[in-house]
């Protein structure tokens, strides 16, 4: 990339610093395929960021990075990650192990399958913060049945001892969240914790996180392929497409006045109940292939306003204000 | 709980006393009278007779089994040998202890090495014990015990003169007297269920280590041991049942390893009953085996219920 555009929330010292990342996975063959392509924003402290795109743009991957949790077949190929002056990148496993639940936490798409079905909700969360503080079995129940309270779980120091089979999905989730939160991290990542559940109980999650960024002061940086869902709690949006950043402003420039076709379209795919009645609106085509990313612009091959410069020239990610747009043919 | 053991017991029940019908039929359909065996080549028709009246041979096969059965299970007793005249439960309880000894120790040796092998492969996977356990299973499910036995007798006895090549202490001589005894033949029997174990073992840790939990736990920082006893609570009810299936069947091969090590255990009594058409000594053996297996495999469930907390309450 030519020009690295500073993101809007650089000018106060930023909590997480992403600078371009880079994430690949092992072909079999012996080379690279990145997933990842050099990806750049930062978080400032107490800010919600969301990440939008669609499956395989690099999203959910480019935050498994930043926990140092890509497994081993993925690995982190390039760039800087700081998180509080620190580089995560050159991190041991053992002080990342111990930033991972007190600094920084994750959590995941499926509650049904992200809790140990063989323990006690109350373990697992106590068993967290036992991990961090030197305590008893005593005081780390207590700790979990506070964590437990603040998530909403009503009844919270009798609903320890309960399973997780025992717990609906909307609770798990938010047993989930209460281990994420119960040693008061300043980093909170949500990676789509609500695609699996009911609607009705999606609201009451983003709620929940909403809440517990206010009362704790929790940055947030949550992972969505639902602008809309995403829009209704965070402060700025990242959309990002075959492993790039493509757009990135503050939330209500991106509902309003994006840019990017590729954002402008994403908005008009949720349906509305008061808009017209008829087929829903899709993105016509596929996101690219690993490993077969186009040398321009990622989305040129389905993008409405192409034009024959952005086949072959990736457009740079260009700041403005508080705004940053990698696009040749901005709308 | 409770209804669960109950439930249990019932069903095992209904094994037993199909087993003990097929025994009866089995033994009975043989060619070759006990009486015959018992009183010899020069025995008249008469006295064949005579002692399979006494003996209530000469009644039809389902009388007899529910005279016996009805013996059984009001009594216990399990009738007398044809042979020697003595209890059968005499007869057994002077050799079941020696098939116990050497079973148990071979059961203990696979349980832990197929374990710590097991755990072992799946977390290094590609490392030196993944490829060890690969390379183990094959050879140890590969060597029959009776042949990896003899090599036993042959190197470590005969050769380095560190075990002695057969025969039986029991424990009243000593301890370190009676494992130096039961040593060979339990390594000879484990072998196999080391390998059986630590491939179960590597395949559902390897499967759990996969699970989606154990993400959740690395990323609220949990140690790493901690995570993989995480991993193992789940993985461990498939190695406990078949654990608990390779404890029944070591009996089975207990036979001939006893044979080779020539120790005086169950085999020699069974070999003995079956050639000389003691029925009731024979029924007594097997109808013990079945118990042990019906147990062992009760012992399984019960374990797996305290481990998985959805079986429990679904109980």
């Amino acid at each position: 990339m030519s020009t690295v555009g500073t993101s809007p929330s650089a000018t106060s010292s930023p909590l997480l610093a992403i600078e371009g990342l880079r994430v690949g996975f092992r072909a079999a063959g012996g080379g690279v395929i990145e997933a990842v392509r050099g990806v750049d924003f930062t978080v400032a402290p107490g800010e919600a960021v969301g990440i939008v795109g669609e499956s395989g743009s690099g999203k959910s991957l480019s935050m498994l990075a930043v926990m140092r949790l890509l497994g081993s077949t993925a690995g982190i190929t390039g760039g800087r990650i700081t998180f509080d002056g620190r580089d995560l990148t050159a991190l041991g496993e053992a002080e990342m192990r111990r930033l991972r639940g007190r600094d920084l936490a994750m959590v995941f798409q499926d509650p049904q399958s992200s809790l140990n079905p063989a323990l006690t909700i109350g373990r697992q969360i106590a068993d967290v913060v036992r991990a961090h503080r030197g305590v008893g079995q005593t005081e780390a129940r207590r700790v979990a049945a506070e964590a437990l309270e603040r998530v909403g779980i009503r009844d919270a120091g009798r609903r320890l001892d309960a399973y997780p089979h025992e717990f609906s999905g909307g609770m798990r989730q938010r047993a989930l969240i209460a281990m994420a939160i119960a040693c008061r991290p300043r980093l909170l990542i949500a990676d789509e914790p609500t695609t699996a559940l009911d609607v009705t109980v999606q609201a009451q999650i983003v709620d929940l996180i909403a809440d517990l960024r206010r009362d704790l002061g929790l940055a947030v940086v949550f992972i969505s392929h639902n602008l809309q869902l995403v829009a209704e709690i965070v402060d700025r949006v990242v959309v990002m497409y075959g492993g790039k950043v493509v757009e990135d402003g503050p939330v209500e420039t991106i509902e309003r006045a994006a840019r990017h076709p590729y954002t402008r379209l994403l908005r008009s795919c949720v349906p509305r109940l008061d808009g017209p009645v008829g087929p829903l609106a899709t993105i016509e085509g596929t996101p690219p292939r690993l490993g077969r990313m186009p040398a321009g612009c990622p989305f040129e091959p389905r993008c409405p306003c192409r034009e024959a410069l952005c086949a072959t020239e990736m457009p740079p990610l260009v700041a403005a204000e508080a705004h940053r747009l990698a696009c040749w043919r901005p709308q | 709980m409770f209804r669960l053991v109950a439930g249990r017991m019932l069903s095992s029940i209904g094994t037993l006393l199909f087993v003990g019908l097929a025994l009866f039929l089995l033994t009975r359909s043989g060619p070759g009278s006990p009486a015959r065996i018992v009183l010899g080549a020069d025995a008249t028709q008469q006295q064949i007779a005579q002692f399979e009246e006494s003996h209530g041979l000469d009644r039809p096969v389902l009388v007899q089994y529910g005279s016996w059965l009805a013996d059984v299970v009001l009594r216990g007793d399990f009738g007398k040998s044809f042979v020697t005249g003595r209890d059968v439960a005499v007869e057994i309880s002077a050799s079941l202890p020696v098939t116990l000894s050497i079973v148990l120790l071979a059961f203990l040796i696979a349980l832990v090495f197929g374990l710590a092998i097991g755990i072992a492969a799946a977390l290094n996977p590609g490392g030196v014990f993944d490829r060890l356990a690969r390379l183990g299973a094959v050879v140890g499910l590969s060597i029959p015990a009776f042949w990896l036995g003899i090599i036993l007798i042959r190197f470590i006895a005969v050769d380095l003169r560190l075990l002695p090549p057969g025969g039986y202490a029991p424990l009243s001589a000593g301890l370190m007297v009676h494992v130096q005894t039961i040593l060979m033949p339990a390594v000879s029997l484990a072998v196999y269920y080391i390998a059986v174990l630590a491939r179960m073992t590597q395949a559902s840790l390897q499967e759990a280590l996969r699970g989606d939990y154990v993400r959740t736990a690395r990323a609220m920082g949990l140690p790493s041991w901690k995570v993989v006893a995480y991993a193992l609570v789940n993985a461990l009810p498939p190695v406990i049942n078949l654990a608990a299936l390779s404890f029944g069947y070591m009996f089975g091969w207990a036979l001939i390893i006893e044979q080779v090590f020539n120790v005086p255990g169950l085999s020699r009594a069974l070999l003995n009953a079956i050639s000389q058409r003691d029925f009731l000594l024979l029924q007594g053996i097997v109808f013990l085996f079945t118990v042990i297996f019906v147990l062992a495999n009760l012992i399984a469930d019960l374990v797996n219920r305290t481990l998985d907390p959805r079986q429990r309450s679904t109980a």
